[in-house]
Order: structure tokens, then sequence, then C-alpha cells
């Protein structure tokens, strides 16, 4: 060993440290080039808090007077509402706005806002829009779209314009009934921004002091008006419960179902009260295709409108009651209709009106009704709901099948 | 009566002087390094830590990247002394041998032509090729036809360049960690889009000053403009280079730059001042184009080196596919030392002659061609107006 | 600038060593010997031991193209014929001669009667008849230089001394400036010159304070101060900048000649009281020598006398580490025994200690000496050439330009003796052609 190092010492004295340096220097640049990738992670972190900050910033502005912002979390809400377009019909027509950020907005002092940045769904799914609630007064103060997939043209989402967005503004949650009115021709978009925007209500009453005021309306009966005195001006009538106090009244409501005219009780109805009773009109499955023109008590002579398939004219249909008022003495058909038009070449019948003529006749003579191609779409209902209605009238006259 | 000692004339040396000679024209050259040293270590290792991307081992690396660069260089050439020479293997022999022969410096050069991320293996392999092929079996120093750092780093570069690349490229730290350099050298964009303008030149690395401030990517040394004007002073000063060779080959590249600038359409000053401060012409300059043994030796065949290398390396840097033009052109002249360091010796020591006229002639009308080519191509690379074409082919 | 900027090189002259002692007469050394060898020509010997000389006799003949008279320096009895050291490195044969202390004159050494009516001819022959020679190293008969068909019309005195260390001519000037403005206008008469000037470095304010109040009694003569730079004593360069003109071979193809101080101080002596080229001064310097000083000697003076009378060598010097050099340490030459005599082109015996340790790198390639080179060669080319033996290119190298200023060596960090190897290359090419 010793005699080795005698002889050899310079030897192993240049080949040690350079077996070290390839060693040392090789475990320190593959240290280094590992580092490579942890610096590369890092960066994207950083980048990425860098990009949401300025994000934060950029939504701050949305308050004028706030001068902090911060990354906040947000209750659960579940909460489901129909796609736009969608029926409803089965569990796919549905969705759940989701919030994807939620930030704290507070000036010197106070927390004065919240910003909630929620998905919806319009045309097309991805309707990000970012709401901007005032603690304050509850209510929106702004709105901004950030994504969205709609058709984005002028016959589409563009027609959504300042009116449409000036809405927004200052809109309070602190009522029953939230509406968004919409925009025709982006009817699904201006859903797809209702949906949202009760969505945030529904968060901020979650996340927040806050609690979403309820209408209180029961209807106890929502039916045809068919009191001949009344009828022309009210085709519904409507019993319904209301208020706090559970008070009694009798409404009537215009061919829309909005509220018409009080038939009993108080007129105390509040607005929210009166929306209420509209919906609940329009979900009682009454039809608006026919209604009554007028009735002569000593002829007994009925006038009937439809809606078939020409929108410009109604069809007029006049009956004559018998003296027992049990069944149809005459009737008289005035309508314009071209049957539907899709089915207009295959419609081979007598002209007009021999679809309402035929119905009425086989009503008439106790038949069943025949549906009749070429007019099954539009003519067919509107002659259905007429004599639905007819022989309704009929029954309450006293008579009838 | 007393014998005394023989000798030669002169018996004076400024070498005995105290602070000269070899020992000395090394260590100042050692001192000249470290600007860049220290430079290359601030850049991708101190700052970089300062701004808080690195850990601290990593602080360290390019200085000691640096260090192992020139150790192994040293222990190389120890080496292939106690293999060749087989009366001093003892330990005070092959320092005696090492000391007057300058060994540390191939690597310590070489290491600082490398990225950061080199792997040590390379390096090693670098100061091989360097130390040991470049330079030992020349017939060691002062008998080098290439300057050895620069053949390890060409001998790197046409070999390793993917293992390199493969470990993390020619950035440092900072700047993986911003995408706006894409990991490209300025002088790789430059040969990627063959064109010149600001605004994908100079742009995407801020402005002018951080090419001088050394502050773009590049290998570890080369891009501290800053640190190697003032390891030039230095330089100059102790008369360690002459003074004159870079300033030549520096305003050749500018010149012909701008004229490139001109001919491309944009005459702005930026270019030619980019063209110097990028890809390594300063480092160059300084520590390769002035190495004494493998450049000419007199005056004048400095002046002509300097002249030939600059056109050269507008040559390869704007046409041939070679984004550097600096290292290639350097090697390529280093073979031409030879032949220019006879013919200007003779042209110097002749005097004003009709034989040095017609040499020097000569030498004229190469360079004139040289350069005339190097414009003409750039002029049809570089999407020129058609007039200064037709002009240059008239010339040609 | 850069590409002719080859103006020789500062070098600190290390003067004040010997400058600062006066200058000492010593006319009277046992026995002197009188080398029988002028530059590289043998002398003829015409006197045999035994026979009785005075001073100013004839005792030896240089033949041939530069043939002239060697005198003896003392009187005396011809002692023997003896080997001694030379300044050309050699030893050579000597005639010793044996101080008789008389001080016996040779009866042609007698005043002139009337030096000013001397004809050019007249002074031309006597520069020959007292075996005048360049005392500046050259050695080269000055009246050969006189002897040119080319008009002079202008005489330099060259009083620059580069050479480091060497101080005997300054101190000859300083001391006896009449005489060197008389020699000089005796050369300018020999050659019919009408302007002479004196070069001298321009630090040495001793030789201005001394000669310029004197000038004005001697027309057409004036100073001319050069830069201190090494070496600015080279003819060539003195002559261009002192009449602002280059010439290929001699000076005298532009109408001038050169001649050293100490050389036109002993035409001066010779022209008035006909006393030949028997002494001359002498610097014994030296970081060995305990006290340089100067001595003014006759020819064939043992330096060892005059180093004792320094106070011999510095305590604790080794000769074996330490250089005897005749002449300046730039251009001197190396003697190996101490037994060195003064002879005609001894200007100045150096005693250098050796440098501590000498390292003997590879050229670096720094360029040093070509840059520095005063006649543009670029030694380190002229070297391969000669590594390659050939001549070819050491003559298109133009090595046979090479003055022998040693600069380039002094100049190399890494001790390559790279002026020896110019000096064989232009020995080669000398016998190559
Ligand atoms: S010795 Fe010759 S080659 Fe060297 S510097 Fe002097 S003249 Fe030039
Ligand atoms: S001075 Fe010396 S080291 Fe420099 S080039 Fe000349 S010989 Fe070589």
């Amino acid at each position: 060993m010793k005699a080795f190092f005698a002889n050899k010492g310079s030897l192993a004295l240049l080949i040690v440290p350079l077996l070290v340096i390839f060693i040392f220097g090789g475990v320190y640049s593959r240290y280094m080039t590992a580092q490579v990738e942890v610096h590369a992670e890092e960066e994207r972190i950083r980048q990425e808090e860098e990009a949401e900050r300025q994000f934060a910033l950029e939504l701050m502005t949305m308050f004028p007077e706030a001068t902090e912002i911060e990354k906040r979390t947000v209750a659960s809400v579940e909460k489901s509402y129909i796609i736009p377009g969608k029926a409803g019909a089965n569990p796919e027509d549905f969705f759940s706005p989701i919030v994807k950020k939620s930030y704290l907005v507070s000036d010197a002092s106070t927390d004065i806002g919240v910003i909630y940045v929620i998905e919806s769904h319009g045309n097309k799914s991805g309707l990000v829009l970012v709401f901007a609630i005032e603690f304050a007064t509850n209510s929106i103060t702004g709105i901004q779209v950030l994504e969205h997939n709609e058709t984005d043209t002028a016959a589409y989402f563009r027609k959504l314009g300042t009116e449409f967005y000036a809405q927004f503004d200052d809109l309070a949650f602190d009522v029953p009934v939230l509406v968004v009115d919409a925009v025709a021709g982006a009817t699904y978009s201006s859903r797809g921004f209702e949906i949202a925007t009760l969505y945030a209500r529904e968060q901020y009453a979650a996340d927040f002091d806050f609690v979403i005021p309820v209408v209180l309306v029961e209807a106890n009966d929502i039916d045809y008006n068919l009191d001949p005195d009344t009828f022309a001006d009210y085709p519904f009538v409507a019993d319904i419960t209301y208020g706090t106090e559970a008070k009694n009244a009798v409404v009537y409501l215009a061919l829309d179902f909005s509220f018409a005219a009080m038939a009993s009780g108080t007129d105390d109805l509040s607005d929210f009260e009166k929306l209420e009773i509209k919906n609940l009109a329009s979900q009682a499955g009454l039809s608006t295709l026919s209604y009554f023109s007028s009735y002569d008590a000593e002829t007994r002579t009925v006038v009937m409108q439809a809606k078939g398939y020409v929108t410009r004219y109604t069809i007029q249909v006049t009956f004559v009651i018998n003296e027992d008022l049990t069944a149809i003495e005459s009737y008289s058909v005035l309508s314009r209709e071209t049957y539907d038009s899709e089915y207009n070449e295959l419609y081979t019948g007598p002209g007009v009106p021999y679809v309402e003529s035929k119905m009425i006749t086989q009503y008439r003579n106790g038949e069943s009704i025949d549906t009749i191609a070429g007019a099954s779409a539009k003519t067919e209902p509107a002659i259905l709901s007429l004599i639905d209605l007819f022989d309704r009238f009929l029954g309450s006259l006293g008579g009838g099948e | 009566m007393a014998r005394f000692a023989g000798g030669k004339a002169p018996y004076l040396r400024i070498a005995d002087q105290p602070g000269q000679g070899t020992n000395v024209v090394m260590r100042d050259f050692l001192i000249g390094l470290l600007p860049v040293v220290l430079f290359a270590w601030y850049k991708n290792g101190i700052q970089v830590y300062l701004d808080g991307n690195i850990a601290i081992m990593e602080m360290f690396y390019p200085f000691v990247f640096i260090l192992l660069g020139g150790l192994s260089s040293l222990l190389m050439e120890g080496l292939s002394f106690y293999i060749t020479d087989k009366e001093n293997r003892s330990l005070k022999g092959l320092m005696k041998r090492l000391h007057t022969s300058f060994s540390l410096i191939p690597g310590l050069i070489l290491a600082l032509l490398l990225p950061l991320y080199t792997p040590v293996w390379v390096l090693l392999f670098g100061a091989f090729m360097a130390s040991i092929v470049a330079k030992m079996l020349f017939g060691g120093f002062g008998h080098n036809i290439f300057n050895p750092a620069l053949l390890g780093y060409l001998a790197v570069g046409f070999t390793l360049s993917g293992v390199i690349a493969a470990a993390g490229g020619a950035l440092n730290a900072s700047e993986v960690l911003v995408d706006t350099y894409a990991g490209a050298t300025p002088l790789g964009i430059l040969a990627a889009t063959k064109q010149i303008d600001y605004q994908t030149l100079v742009a995407p690395y801020g402005n002018l000053w951080n090419f001088l401030l050394g502050t773009i990517p590049g290998a570890l040394g080369e891009t501290g403009a800053l640190a190697i004007i003032i390891a030039y002073i230095w330089f100059s000063v102790r008369k360690v280079i002459k003074w004159s060779t870079p300033l030549i080959y520096i305003g050749t590249v500018f010149a012909l730059s701008w004229l490139i600038g001109i001919f491309a359409g944009d005459a702005g000053i930026w270019f030619p001042t980019y063209s110097i401060l990028s890809g390594g012409v300063m480092f160059g300059a300084v520590y390769m184009a002035t190495e004494p043994v493998t450049t000419p030796k007199n005056p004048w065949g400095k002046v002509v080196f300097a002249l030939f290398l600059g056109a050269l390396t507008v040559l390869f840097r704007f046409i041939g596919n070679f984004p550097e033009g600096v290292g290639t052109s350097l090697i390529v002249m280093n073979m031409f030392t030879m032949p220019i360091d006879n013919l200007t010796a003779q042209m110097r020591s002749a005097g004003l002659r009709k034989a040095t006229f017609v040499k020097g002639g000569l030498l004229v009308v190469l360079l004139g061609a040289l350069i005339a080519y190097a414009l003409f191509k750039a002029s049809t690379i570089y999407s020129l107006s058609i007039i200064t074409r037709i002009f240059l082919q008239g010339v040609m | 600038m850069i590409l002719q900027k080859a103006r020789g090189i500062r070098i600190d002259g290390a003067k004040s060593m010997s400058k600062t002692s006066p200058l000492r007469e010593y006319l009277d050394p046992k026995v002197v010997y009188i080398p029988l060898v002028q530059q590289t020509f043998p002398l003829k010997r015409l006197v045999e031991p035994g026979e009785s000389v005075a001073i100013g006799q004839i005792v030896a003949m240089r033949e041939g193209f530069t043939e002239m008279p060697v005198h003896a320096s003392v009187s005396g009895k011809i002692a023997a014929i003896k080997k001694v050291w030379h300044a050309s490195g050699r030893m050579v044969e000597a005639i010793e001669i044996e101080n008789d202390f008389l001080n016996r004159y040779d009866p042609a050494v007698k005043p002139e009667k009337d030096p000013e009516a001397l004809t050019p001819e007249q002074l031309i022959e006597k520069m020959k008849q007292a075996g005048l020679v360049g005392l500046g190293g050259a050695g080269f008969p000055t009246y050969r230089k006189y002897c040119t068909k080319c008009a002079i019309d202008t005489i330099i005195i060259n009083a620059v001394e580069c050479e480091p260390y060497m101080t005997c001519d300054c101190l000859q000037v300083e001391k006896t400036p009449e005489k060197l403005l008389k020699g000089l206008r005796y050369f300018m008469k020999a050659a019919g010159a009408t302007r002479g000037f004196i070069a001298y470095k321009d630090y040495n304010a001793g030789i201005r304070e001394a000669l310029e109040p004197l000038l004005p009694h001697y027309p057409g003569t004036s100073l001319f101060a050069l830069n201190d730079r090494y070496p600015a004593g080279w003819e060539k360069y003195i002559v261009e900048s002192v009449v602002g003109k280059t010439y290929q071979k001699l000076p005298s193809e532009i109408g001038v000649i050169v001649n050293n101080s100490a050389t036109a101080i002993a035409f001066a002596d010779m022209v008035e009281d006909n006393l030949p080229l028997v002494r001359r001064v002498i610097t014994i310097t030296g970081e060995g020598i305990t006290s340089p000083q100067n001595f003014h000697v006759p020819l064939g003076t043992k330096v060892q006398d005059l180093v004792a009378m320094s106070g011999g060598y510095k305590e604790g010097l080794d000769p074996k580490n330490a250089w005897y050099l005749a002449g300046g340490p730039m251009t001197g030459r190396a003697i190996l025994v101490d037994e060195l005599v003064v002879s005609d082109t001894l200007g100045a015996v150096v005693v250098l200690p050796m440098p501590a340790e000498k390292l003997h790198p590879e050229c670096l390639g720094c360029g040093q000496c070509a840059d520095v080179c005063p006649v543009h060669l670029t030694p380190t080319e002229i070297k391969r050439a000669l590594d390659r033996k050939d001549l070819k290119a050491i003559g298109s190298l133009n090595a046979d330009k090479c003055m022998a200023c040693g600069l380039c060596s002094y100049v190399c960090p890494s001790h390559i003796e790279i002026a020896d190897y110019v000096a064989k290359a232009k020995e080669s090419l000398k016998k190559g052609a």
C-alpha cells in the first residue's frame, strides 16, 4: 500500500479528483436538471395565482368604492332548472347552475358585497355570468358576461342589448317574484340569465342572512268562466285563498290568465299575489284556444271564437241551442282557415269550412269526432277546444249529456 | 579569478522584474476571467436565488461548474504529462509542468461557453477534447493550432447538444420560468426567422440594455457584454492582449451588420448593436480572437486576422445555419493563422515596398470578395430591394 | 500607430549606480595587454617580447581594407605574448606590456601647432594613423566612414548611450564638453559637413548644461534631445530622428555620419596632441559591484584591477549565479572568466546577479517581440522558418535587418531566447548566401 502510494501517488492524485468531479459533478448536475421541472411547476402555479389575482382585481371594479377583494367558499345549494327550450319531461331536461367562484368585497372598513361567478345554461351550456350583489340593498349592482357559447349573431345573443342588461341594475332580490324580461329572438339566452339570477339569489340566501320573500296564494279552483254575463270579458275564473290571513276570493282572469277583476271578495291583492295567481292559472291546464263572444238568452244563440291555423282571423262559430237547452239546434261557421299549410297539399276534402262543419256535426250527432288529415295540427285542436267549451256551457245551462 | 555563468543577451528581461513574466500573464488572464465568472454566477445563480426562484444548492452551481471545468482541464493535462513524460512523474515535476502550461484556462473558458444545465460529464468530455485532443496532442501549450476551449466547445456542440437540451437547455432557472423567451437565444431567433426587425429580435428580451448587461438567454459567460468589457479594459491595461484586435473584430462585425441591416431596409443603429452584443461576439473578441497561441503574433497579422474573422463571422451568422458564427469563424481562422502571420510578417519587415503592396492588395481583394459575398448572400436572404441586389450582382 | 508602432521601449537605465561617483583616472596599471584582435580581425604584431615601447608607439597593424595601426597604451617593456579574455567573449593573444611608470610618449605624440589649419585629408589621415575606431561598441575604423564618396553635410555625435547601466559616455561628455565639441568640429571639417548635432537623451540634463553654453563658439552645432527609449542610440533611429530621413545601409547615403561621443573626444586629442587611441572610459557597474563607477584607463588594463578599485564584488555574490558582462546588459556578452582586459570596444563591465528562477515555458505567442522590434521583424516567424531550416523564408522575413538590439528577448514574458534565434537565422542567411 505504502509502496503503491510512493510510486503512483501523483497518478492517484490526478485520477481520484477526476473521479470525484465525475461523480460529485454528475450528481450535482442531475440534481440541477431535476430542479428545472420543479421550478417550471412552481412557476406555473405562481402564474395561475397571479392570473387569479388579476381576475379578482378586475372584478373588484364592479364595486366602485371597493378596496379589497378576497376569495370565499360558498354554501352548497341544490336547485335545478329546466334547460331553456326543453319540456322538462325527463331528467336530462334539467340542470343545476354552478357557482364557479365567489369573492367577498370590502372597502376600507366593512364588507360591502359579494361576487358570484355562475355558470348557467342559455341556448347552450357554458353561459358564465358574474353577479355583483350589494349587502346594503340586497340587490344586484352589476352583471357581466364572462363566457358563453350562445349563437353570437345579431339575430340571437346580440339582441340582448343595453335595455336588457339595464334591468339588472339595482335589481332587488328582496321581492317575492324575480322576473327577467326576455328579449324576443333570444328567449333561451334570456332564460339562461334569469335562471342564473334566480340561482344567484338562492346562493345569496344560503350564504348570507337573507330570506327570499314568498307569496302565499292557494288555488281552490280555477276554471273557465261559463257565466254568460261576464264570460266574454273574463274567460277564466279562479277561487283562491291568499295572504297570511287566508282570505278567500274569486277573481276573473283574462285570456292570458292575468288578473282581470274581482268576482267576489275585497280587492286587496298585491301585485305579486296577482302574478302568483297568473302563475298558478297557467299551470292549471286550461285551454286558451277558444272563448266566448256573446250569448243571447232569448234566441239561445252563442257566438264563439277559436284560434286556428290562420292567426289573423279567428274561426267564429254561432250555435243556436234548442229550446230545451240540451242540444244544438243549428249552427253556422264563419271561417277563413286555409287549414294547416304543411298539410294543405294533403288536404283533399271540400273547401272551408268543411272541417269545422264536419267536426261540429259529428259532435251534434253524438258521434265520435274524426281526425281529418291536413287539418289536424291547428284547426282541429281549435275546434276541439271550442266544442269542449261549448259542451261545458251547455252543461252549465242545465242540459246536455 | 572567478568563473561566471554564461548566458545570452540581453541579460535584462522584463520577465525577471517583479510583477512580470508568464506567471503574471497567466495570473492577469485569470483575473480577467473573473468579471465574467462572477457575472455568470450572478446571473445564473445569485440573482435567481435572491429572487427566490431556486434553492441555495442551485445557487452555487454555476460557480462550481466553472471551477470544475478549470479543474478537470488541469487534471487531464496532468494525466497526459504523467503518461507522456516518464521523467517528471513526481508531484513536483508535474506541478512545474502544469504551472507553465496554462492548463486551467481551456476548461474555464469552455465552462463559460456552455449553458448552465450542461451535465458535468459533457463538461468533462469537452475538457478532454480541449485539453487532450486540441492541446496536448498538438504538442502542448504553444503548439496547438486550434483554440482548445473552442475545439472542446464545438466538439460538444456538434455531438452532444441534444444531451444538453435534454438536461435543461440553454436557459437559466430564471428564464425557464419566463415563457416569452420560448427557449431561444436571440440569434436562434434570427436564424429561424431570417427577419431583421426590432420587434422580433430585441423586443422579446426587453431592450438593448439587457443585451449589454447580459440578462438574455445564452451560455454561462458569453452574454455578459459589460463584464467582458471590464475584462477587456483590464487586459488592455495589463497588456495581456493587444487592445486593438477586439476593437477591429467587433468593428468589422458592426459595420457589416449595419450594411446588411441597411440592405434589409432597417438602417437603425440597433441592429449592428444587437449583432455585436449577441451570440458571443464580445466573448470571442476578448477571450478568443486574442488568444495568443492560435492567432497571429505580429501586429499586422492581428489586424488582418481580426478583419477576416469579422467578415467570416458575419458570413456564417447571417447566411449559414450556425446561429453562433463566432466559434466557427474562429476555428476556420485558426487554420489560417500561420499563413497570415507569415505573410504579414514579411510585409511588415519589408516596409513600404512594392512586394508589400502586392501582398497587401491580395489580402484586400480577398477580404473584399469575402465581404461582397457575405453582403450579396445576405441580400438574397433578407428580402432586399432589387436595386441593391442588381448593384451587388454587377460588382460580383 | 497600431501598424508601425515600434519606437523602442523605456528601460530602467540603472545608471544612477555608476553615475553618482566621479570619473576616476587610472592611467598607470602595472601591466596592460594589447589584444591582437580588433572586432574579429586578427592584427599583425610588430613588436617582440623584450622590446621597450613608449605610449603611442605602434605595436601592431590592422590589415586589409580597414588597415590601421594599433598603439601601446603605457610605456614599458613587452613582457610576453599572452592569451587574455577579450570583449568578444573569446581568449585572444595579447601583447603584455609591463609598465615602467615613466610615462614616456612616442615622439610623434606632440601638440599640433595649428590644428585649425589641417585639411580634411590630413584630418582623415590622422584618424587612420591614430587608430581611431568607433568607441561606442562597433569598433569600426572611423576613417573608413570618412573615406566615402557621398557628399556629407551632417555629422551626428551619438551621446545617447541607451544601454542601461552604462554611463561612461555621458560622464565623459559632462567632464570634457569642450573636447567633444572640438572633436565634432574636426569631424565636420574632415567631412566637409555644415551641420553638427549632438544627440542625447532628454533626461540627461547634465549633457545639456555642459554643452549649451559652449555651442555658440562652434558654429553649425546644435543639441538634439531624444526620448528615453531603448534603442534610441541606434544609429538608424538617431539619423531618422535628427534629419528626418532614413537610409538603407549606411547613413552616408543621405549625407550623414554618426560618431560616438567618446570617439569625438578621442579625436580631439588626436588632432591637437597627436595622441593615438590609447585610452578610453569604462563603466564598472552592476548589482554585483560594491561601488560602481567609471574609469579613464589605458587600453589593455585588466578589468580585475578596476573591479578591485570599485570595492570588488558585492558580498555574497555567487559567480556561478551571476553574469560578468562585457558591454551593457542588452547587447553585451557574458564572459565566463573575469580575466577580461579593456579593449577599444569595451565600454562597460556589468556584473549582474542572475534572477532567482527562470521559467522557460513555451512561447506564449503574445507577439510582444514583434510589437517591440525596431525594424518591424516578427521574430516568432523567423524562428519558425529557422526551425524548418527554410532559408528562403528567413530571407523573405528580412531577418538580416535585425540590429541585435535584444529587445525581443527583453520583452518576452516566457524567457524565450528569441533574439538569439533571430541572430542565428541572420547568421545562417549569411552562410547560405
Ligand atoms: S534583436 Fe533583432 S529581431 Fe529582436 S528586436 Fe532587436 S532587431 Fe528585432
Ligand atoms: S515575446 Fe516571447 S512569448 Fe511572446 S511571442 Fe515573442 S517569443 Fe513568444
